[in-house]
């Protein structure tokens, strides 16, 4: 794992720095993309390969917003702060893709980005597929809509499950802001749902494995 | 209205659904899969899977260090090599989004002040190769529609009308027919000692259904670091500009 000093030796244009890096955060930004595509229900190999590449070139250039940003001393491991900020990035280009430059509208009205606009999805309580795809936009939403700060509190809080108060040591938070971040995690994720769904029932809980979604749904 | 807690377990659930996957396309990647990986990726499509080439590597870093270099100029700006140059090994360059978006991309701006002028280009003349046929024109003739299908290689051979020396580079852009949103697109370059260049580039799927093509070459040192408007504007002094509309089917 490369340590800040490398990091920061790739980031001054290495090029054996940079050629390690790459290659180690390579399959972190590929898994990330191949993943949000495969949510997206759409994507080709090339749209894979250009967006990871596009990624990749984003996290080394992106100053702050990039692997710049990345201090060791924060908890966080060189590949769990890259592959925030990849999903993140990612999740970003897309929804800006989908309101492109090129067309009036989405490009294609049947795409999730539809769902990510004003429009309310109504929805379907009998599918537990409709309800895996719901959790998937609300969770592509979360990424774009939250800080990267946020993001990180939303995977320490509920997807590590860390305690507030090892959250608090490693990244210098007061305690009391941790759970501050709780609470506005929450409403946050309830004003998206909101956004998404409208006034509704909650959205089911389905635990019959990830994103439910088999090989023929999506096109190569 | 839904129970906060509820939809945040949910989703934090997802979440750790989607990392697992993630996981193991990472764990796949670096040729050390468990055994469990083959049951987290069967609903997986395999072209989303990893397979990525060493070639693609190198080409990346050469591309980023090259971005990285044009915001240091003092540091990276490559030597100007006198004489003929020989031929230069493959370069890419990006797709780049004119999109305003979220996403800031960092594109670094020429100084021309106390820059001397570039020496003028001779004139090129380009063939093209990737759609239904080969389309021949000059930077001055009525532009012609290429058919274009996502995944289908385009190829430009531009040929000068004298030897060329030094760095030559090319730059493909593709926008609308009413010229809003331009795009920067992938391409791979050669250059031979005469100044000839050969461009690839792999139509991507995000293109526009039709638009208009537009190949840019000019000097290195002139091209490079320039925004997609600013590059469209590059005069005859400095280099030239190929057009052609296109229609794209997926």
């Amino acid at each position: 794992m490369a340590s800040l000093d490398e990091v920061k030796r790739a980031l001054a244009g290495e090029r054996a720095a940079l050629e390690a890096l790459i290659r180690e955060l390579s399959p972190v930004v590929h898994a990330r993309v191949a993943t949000a595509l495969w949510r997206r229900g759409h994507g080709s190999r090339q749209e894979l390969e250009d967006l990871t590449q596009e990624v990749l070139m984003l996290l080394f250039t992106g100053k702050e917003r990039g692997l710049a940003g990345w201090e060791p001393e924060r908890g966080l491991s060189l590949a769990a702060f890259a592959g925030l900020v990849a999903q993140r990035l990612v999740c970003s280009i897309l929804r800006s893709r989908g309101r492109s430059p090129f067309s009036q509208e989405p490009a294609d009205p049947a795409t999730l980005d539809v769902a990510l606009s004003a429009t309310h999805v109504q929805p379907q309580p009998e599918g537990p597929v409709a309800a895996r795809e719901l959790l998937g936009l609300l969770f592509e939403r979360l990424q774009v809509e939250l800080s990267p700060k946020g993001l990180e509190m939303f995977y320490r809080l509920y997807v590590w499950q860390q305690e507030p108060e090892l959250i608090a040591e490693e990244t210098g938070a007061k305690l009391e802001a941790i759970y501050q971040w709780r609470t506005r995690l929450k409403k946050e994720v309830a004003r998206l749902e909101l956004s998404l769904m409208g006034p509704g029932r909650p959205l089911a809980l389905v635990k019959d494995g990830p994103h439910n979604r088999s090989k023929s749904d999506v096109t190569s | 209205m839904s129970r906060p807690d509820l939809t945040i377990d949910d989703l934090a659930q997802f979440a750790r659904e989607d990392a697992a996957v993630q996981a193991a396309m990472e764990r796949r990647a670096k040729g050390a899969p468990t055994p469990d990986d083959d049951l987290l990726l069967e609903e997986v499509p395999d072209f989303l899977l990893p397979s990525s080439s060493p070639l693609e590597t190198a080409q990346l870093v050469a591309s980023i260090q090259e971005r990285l270099g044009a915001e240091r100029p003092s540091e990276f700006t490559p030597s100007t090599t006198p004489g003929r140059t020989a031929s230069k090994p493959r370069r890419m360059t990006w797709l780049l989004s004119a999109s305003a978006g979220v996403v800031a991309l960092a594109a670094a701006v020429l100084l021309w002040v106390g820059a001397p002028p570039p020496e003028k280009l001779a004139h090129y003349t380009v063939q093209v190769e990737g759609s239904q046929r080969g389309e021949r024109a000059a930077s001055h003739e009525q532009p012609v529609v290429l058919r274009l299908r996502s995944g289908s290689e385009l190829r430009f051979a531009l040929r000068p009308e004298t030897d060329v020396d030094g760095e030559i580079r090319a730059r493909l852009f593709a926008r609308r027919s009413d010229g809003s949103g331009t795009v920067e697109l992938l391409i791979r370059q050669e250059q031979s000692a005469a100044g000839a260049l050969r461009v690839e580039s792999t139509v991507p799927s995000t293109l526009p259904e039709s638009g208009e093509l537009v190949l840019v070459v000019g000097r290195a040192e002139t091209l490079r670091g320039l925004s997609a408007s600013a590059t469209l504007d590059v005069t005859e002094r400095s280099g030239q500009a190929f057009r052609w509309r296109f229609e794209h089917s997926l």
